[in-house]
């Protein structure tokens, strides 16, 4: 079972990352996104990353917005600069986890796959890239 | 009981009694202090009232006086009240009324997503509420059938904070006040 694991938790703690290349290029396209998407308002995740806080507000807390913003660079920075490790610390799988998860929600949202029916319907080019996302994160959870 | 000659008769506690004089006497008096302090000081002894009304505030029967075991009875000379030794608080602390401001809780709701993995989702609330596994999943499990589930209740900057993290970890999250 070890061997067909994405992640695998290893005994001295630390998070085996067992992509090859192909994976680790779908895992930076994610992370690159997630990055730009924060910094450009104009980019189609960019909605996907700014969802109300309080949807009876007409806008939300500045501090709370920004604190957000912060969180979701950061995480997405890290898990950037992590591409390339063998190894992860619980932190940056923390990160990972959490860009993949930002990138997946944001594709939805981007491309209205707001159901099961529509994403059923999608393109086969999305659907694999959801379903490539969906892999990563399922292996992450089972070492977290 | 302790005697010491005619002028002591009898002591409860540290009070000494002086039949002769029908006067109290505190244990640190020497008979020459009750006579100098007597005549300078009439005050610092007890009258016979209130030393009546302290023994039997105590209940202790006193013994002496030539007299068998009784309880010595306050003679108040027509005063009908006595201000007790100690006064009670205990009635005015239960008398006490607070009002107390209850405001209606902010609940934080995660939404339902048609891609998010079910166990994603288990982990980020163990992650960020330290919820049991059995509660996440519980947690979890309303989302996906009932579209939204009630994650946390509380203060409004709290809930405002929870939600950012659920943002932060990517799931679909608001803040509203309880019904």
């Amino acid at each position: 079972m070890v061997g067909n694991r994405l992640f695998v938790r290893r005994r001295d703690g630390r998070i085996e990352v067992r992509l090859n290349e192909a994976g680790r290029v779908i895992a930076r396209e994610a992370f690159g996104r997630v990055v730009a998407a924060e910094r450009d308002p104009n980019h189609e995740w960019h909605a996907g990353l700014n969802s109300p806080i309080d949807p009876s507000e007409d806008s939300d807390s500045p501090l709370a917005s920004l604190n957000r913003q912060r969180e979701i660079a950061t995480n997405a920075e890290l898990a950037y600069m992590t591409l390339s490790e063998q190894f992860l610390n619980d932190s940056e799988a923390w990160a990972w986890l959490s860009t993949f998860q930002i990138a997946l929600r944001s594709t939805a949202v981007a491309n209205g796959l707001l159901s099961e029916e529509k994403l059923a319907a999608c393109e086969p080019e999305l659907m694999n890239f959801i379903r490539t996302i969906q892999q990563f994160l399922f292996g992450l959870a089972e070492c977290l | 009981m302790h005697e010491s000659g005619d002028t002591v008769d009898a002591k409860v506690g540290n009070i000494r009694v002086d039949a002769t004089r029908g006067r109290v006497l505190t244990e640190t008096d020497s008979a020459a202090d009750v006579d100098v302090g007597a005549r300078a000081n009439p005050s610092r002894y007890l009258s016979p009232v209130d030393h009546a009304h302290r023994l039997s505030f105590l209940s202790i029967p006193a013994y002496g006086f030539g007299l068998s075991p009784t309880t010595v009875t306050c003679d108040t000379g027509g005063v009908t009240s006595v201000k007790p030794l100690r006064e009670s608080t205990t009635e005015g602390d239960v008398l006490t009324e607070k009002t107390v401001k209850t405001e209606r809780p902010w609940n934080v709701v995660v939404w339902d997503d048609p891609v998010t993995p079910m166990s994603v989702v288990v982990v980020i609330f163990k992650r960020i509420f330290g919820y049991s596994n059995n509660k996440c999943t519980q947690l979890m499990l309303t989302v996906h059938h009932e579209g939204r589930a009630i994650v946390w209740s509380g203060n409004r900057d709290r809930a405002e904070s929870y939600c950012v993290k659920l943002q932060v970890a990517g799931l679909q999250s608001t803040i509203e006040k309880d019904e």
